[in-house]
């Protein structure tokens, strides 16, 4: 079991402050979703928190060990990422993808193609295992990467899963039903104890599917907690400028949020 | 779209026979004719009469070297091809992107106009001046082109995108500053200059296959191990980051062995063009993108075509021969139109 912490990090660009004195902590078990407008600095954290960028300030630390310091192969089997897209033009097949992602461990082939298949399945891309990756439309890409990101985590056979899985808007190009079924999955594998953090911009799936959500503006954490409690009316207008009604879903009476 | 990828066995075995027979071909092919009798003597030690122990010098002191030396090249202009085009993530890259190629032509030219006086200096260890000044051209602008485009502002180290633009900047003011070479000195120059630059095996002697061999065998063996991080790197540089790949210094490691190699093979060689740029595709329409089979396979089958269009330069238009460079382009470039039409849909988008 992982956990990454991210201990009043700062960013800066130029001049311009991205993110400012930002704490978080991803434990496993959980799913945490990164909400705000656009520019609020979601992906500059996911991207502090996944040592793409250092942090101008501040720490991040993966099972209390500095980020910077892990050896990069060790991080890779801990923790996965999946950026917001991929430059992939090259004719891999689906599965040749997909087995990109058991590149930093040394399990071997047997379990290497165990977690590509289930990886596969569990997305629904059986069928196009054989497919070549630049003839597939955007949704299918988007569920081929995150199998690929799956795959790097996949859960030992004892179901248990060490890893800390970072997420930049992993819904954008899928339908309705994948964005359902996705964090449906995510959801599944956080009780496998995984430590999730997803960028959305959904305030609904936050609503439905997150443990905690964190509320971003102008780099600032403006609310952190559980999302029935972050997500108010009130919260949602400071940040978005959105007038809006939480209402009960009139079958199991969870709070819905409408325009 | 969906297709099996043919098996190691049918690939390795395949391109394993071909090199073979491109060796056989090599071997018996030129001005003197050999049959089959004197190249099995050869082999076997029972060259008894006279005429076989010419055909046994034949082999051994002119034909076995240019073999040799013409598999090496041809070797590492295929392997070093298909592991830039994968850590540029361009399937339009080849080593010439770094400027290696345009280099190591100036440090050719520049010798040549120097003029022969001059090559009595540099015979270092059996070196000629000419495979020194190209060797030592070839890197000065691949080392170029590397510190103009490092960046130093901790966010992303080397843009591979700004060092292939780098080097098309450099190789163009390389070869603007040969073609003024070329302008000013006097026709046997001019005439030599531009031979070199087609590309040739001829006069490869065993020295050359030593030094071939000290040059490019840390890139034949060393590039192959950086498969599993090229194909990481083919989804991005971010991505290959978080699956563990140390970016920076695989750039650097490959960058430096394919300068090395490749400035060693165009020193030795002149510019063969073609087999760097387009061997790695053809496979790559065959075997996938994978570079872990992509790369061996690379240097057999480049290994295989650069000793088979010697062979048929000498054949061709025997006595006389055609430069290399001239056939493997020749023999390639319609091989892959072919492949090309028949599979529309490889291409990346």
């Amino acid at each position: 079991m992982s956990q990454l912490e991210l201990r009043a990090v700062s960013l800066s660009r130029g001049d311009r402050l991205c993110v400012d004195q930002l704490s978080l902590s991803v434990r496993p078990g959980t799913v945490t979703a990164l909400l705000g407008p656009n520019g609020a600095g979601k992906s500059s954290v996911l991207n502090i928190a996944a040592g793409q960028w250092p942090p101008s300030a501040g720490r991040v630390l993966l099972d209390g060990v500095a980020l910077s310091t892990w050896p990069a192969r060790a991080r890779a089997t801990k923790m996965a990422v999946l950026p917001q897209q991929s430059a992939l033009s090259f004719p891999f097949q689906v599965e040749e993808v997909v087995a990109l992602g058991r590149l930093p461990h040394g399990t071997g082939r047997d379990r290497d193609q165990h977690c590509v298949s289930q990886a596969l399945r569990l997305f629904g891309m059986e069928g196009l295992r054989r497919q070549l990756y630049p003839a597939l439309s955007g949704g299918e890409r988007q569920r081929v990467q995150l199998a690929r990101v799956l795959a790097q985590l996949w859960p030992d056979p004892a179901g248990q899963c060490e890893g800390v899985l970072l997420l930049d808007e992993p819904t954008a190009a899928l339908d309705w039903a994948h964005q359902l079924e996705l964090l449906q999955h995510l959801r599944g594998l956080a009780t496998q104890d995984m430590a999730i953090l997803l960028v959305l911009h959904d305030l609904n799936l936050a609503l439905r599917f997150a443990d905690q959500v964190g509320l971003l503006s102008q780099g600032c954490m403006q609310a952190f907690g559980p999302p029935q409690q972050v997500l108010t009316a009130t919260t949602i207008r400071q940040v978005f400028g959105v007038d809006v009604v939480l209402q009960s879903h009139p079958h199991d009476g969870r709070p819905v949020i409408i325009q | 779209m969906s297709q099996r990828r043919p098996s190691n066995c049918s690939v390795f075995g395949g391109l394993f026979a071909a090199l073979v027979l491109a060796v056989f071909l090599g071997l018996v092919s030129g001005p003197a004719s050999l049959n089959w009798r004197d190249f099995s003597g050869f082999w076997v030690g029972t060259a008894a009469s006279s005429s076989s122990l010419d055909s046994a010098l034949i082999i051994w002191q002119l034909r076995l070297p240019r073999v040799l030396l013409g598999g090496l090249v041809g070797a590492v202009l295929a392997l070093c091809g298909a592991a830039t085009q994968g850590l540029f993530r361009n399937p339009l890259a080849d080593p010439s992107i770094i400027g290696v190629t345009s280099g190591a032509s100036l440090g050719a030219s520049i010798v040549i106009a120097l003029g022969a006086s001059w090559t009595g200096l540099a015979v270092l260890s059996g070196i000629s001046a000419l495979v020194l000044g190209a060797f030592c051209g070839g890197l000065a602008a691949t080392g170029l082109v590397y510190r103009l485009a490092s960046r130093t502002d901790g966010f992303g180290g080397t843009s591979v995108l700004t060092m292939l633009l780098v080097g098309v900047a450099i190789s163009a003011l390389a070869g603007a500053i040969n073609s003024g070479l070329a302008y000013v000195v006097d026709n046997e120059s001019l005439r030599r200059m531009s031979l070199w630059r087609m590309g040739g095996l001829d006069g490869a002697l065993w020295r050359d296959v030593r030094l071939a061999l000290l040059l490019m065998l840390p890139g034949l063996l060393i590039l192959p191990r950086y498969a599993g991080a090229l194909n990481a790197l083919l989804l991005g540089e971010s991505e290959a980051r978080h699956l563990g790949v140390r970016v920076s210094q695989v750039k650097r490691v490959v960058i430096v062995v394919v300068a090395l190699a490749v400035a060693g093979a165009v020193a030795l060689t002149g510019v063969i063009a073609f087999v760097g740029l387009v061997v790695p595709h053809m496979l790559r329409l065959w075997l996938g993108p994978d570079h872990r089979r992509l790369l061996p396979a690379a240097a057999l089958a480049g290994a295989a075509l650069l000793i088979f269009a010697d062979a048929l330069g000498r054949w061709l238009i025997a006595p006389a021969e055609l430069p290399v460079g001239i056939l493997t382009a020749l023999l390639g470039a319609p091989l892959f139109l072919s492949l090309l039409r028949q599979r529309q849909v490889y291409l990346p988008t």
